[in-house]
């Protein structure tokens, strides 16, 4: 008892004098692991430097989590650092950084109105290039939430006056994006209830319209087939249920392929714009 | 001494005026081609995954019969299945379900527990069933 009395005093004051690890050596670990590509440690290390080291790494530490996590996949963790990073930056730039950031991880998860409203907090007299980085933002904001026209308004100005070609194809994307916007899922249900698969033709989806078509027939052939050989009672009994099944099914996917179709479409618009954008 | 004297200065001109540069690298400079590389990700389209990526236990098939059954299914679930208005309402679907008890179990014990699960499936017990509140349908895994 005695033995491991003094043992215990002996290792509370060997412990008391041991040096710790300083938030600026576990830093520059953090960096180091980094650097090194090992993201998982670097990771979990800047998150202990921002708890133990309080406001003084704050900025790098919530920068390098924000980015981390991105990198990761996991954009609402990214957003929440770009957040505390917005809240705590002491300069405009890095403010308007983090802002801008924290946008892009909301769209990233298809949550452009969110986005929106992000934009919105910043001030209309930017001065450049903060302007144009806001231009382009509200304009991908507005394009995600299919408000075309006033994507249109965002985009136009990123384009130089001079540049007639780059202004005129910019217009006929918009163009060719509000086309696609047009094509109502309504349409397409409506179509595949008078022909199945004519509203999966009409959304462009070839190889499921044939499918829902060839089905349908199939069907179709079976009822008439049992309704000569037997009675129509018997064929409405026994393939009635399959025929709805399949034609009510249809007329359901008509609709919902119409909206992933058109979202495909959009997204690659907005893809060529940027390609525009770019250049 | 007087051009030692130029060059030092010079130097430390440079090095004041690089280090606001330096910050601002460190603080992210506006980027917009960062931004543009961010959005187009945003605006990415999305994978379809082939059927047989989605459905991987069809593709590991160590006999003919299983090969056969795995072919079966993946016939019905792009052909049948995706134009089908109703649900399944377990996870994993029926198909899933029969696939993966053939594989598990073998041929009799997969195809004896595919048909106990084939009277199951019609929505009037759903109180027996643990929910997968992710996918919103009744856990029922494969077992014997």
């Amino acid at each position: 008892m005695t033995q491991r009395l003094l043992f215990f005093l002996c290792w509370i004051s060997a412990v008391s004098f041991l040096p710790a690890q300083t938030a600026d050596e576990t830093l520059l670990f953090a960096r180091e692991q980094l650097a090194a590509g090992n993201k998982p440690l670097a990771l979990k290390t800047y998150q202990r430097v921002l708890f133990f080291s309080g406001d003084q790494y704050r900025d790098e530490c919530q920068r390098q989590l924000a980015a981390l996590y991105a990198d990761q996949g996991d954009f609402e963790k990214s957003a929440f650092y770009c957040d505390l990073l917005y809240q705590s930056a002491d300069t405009d730039s890095l403010r308007y950084e983090a802002l801008f950031s924290k946008t892009g991880m909301l769209m990233l998860q298809n949550q452009y109105k969110k986005a929106l409203l992000e934009l919105f907090s910043l001030p209309n007299n930017l001065p450049e290039p903060w302007m144009s980085r806001k231009r382009l933002y509200l304009g991908a904001a507005h394009f995600g939430i299919r408000e075309f026209d006033l994507a249109r308004a965002d985009l136009l100005p990123l384009f130089a006056a001079s540049d007639v070609q780059g202004r005129a194809e910019f217009e006929r994307l918009m163009r060719e994006a509000k086309r696609i916007s047009r094509k109502s899922p309504k349409i397409a249900r409506v179509l595949s209830m008078v022909l199945p698969g004519a509203g999966q033709f009409y959304a462009g989806d070839i190889k499921n319209g044939l499918n829902s078509l060839l089905l349908n027939a199939l069907l179709g052939y079976w009822f008439v087939a049992t309704g000569i050989s037997y009675t129509f009672v018997d064929a409405a009994a026994t393939v009635t249920p399959w025929l709805f099944r399949y034609y009510g099914g249809g007329i359901r996917r008509a609709g919902e392929i119409l909206e992933k179709k058109k979202e495909q479409r959009l997204r690659k618009v907005f893809r060529e714009v940027l390609i525009k954008i770019e250049r | 001494m007087k051009i030692a004297l130029t060059i030092s200065l010079f130097l430390l001109a440079g090095n004041l005026f690089a280090q606001p540069e330096r910050v601002a690298q460190l603080r992210g400079v506006p980027h917009v081609k960062g931004d543009i590389a961010l959005l187009g990700q945003a605006f990415a389209a999305t994978p379809k995954p082939r059927l047989s990526e989605q459905f991987s236990l069809s593709r590991e098939n160590p006999n003919e019969l299983q090969t056969v059954l795995s072919g079966l299914f993946l016939v019905y679930k792009s052909f049948f299945s995706s134009q089908d208005n109703q649900r399944c309402s377990f996870h994993p679907s029926c198909s899933e379900f029969g696939l993966e008890a053939v594989k598990k179990l073998g041929v009799v014990r997969g195809i004896i527990c595919t048909c106990d699960r084939l009277t199951r499936c019609n929505g009037f017990s759903p109180r027996q069933y643990e929910i997968d509140l992710e996918k919103r349908v009744l856990k029922d895994p494969v077992g014997w």
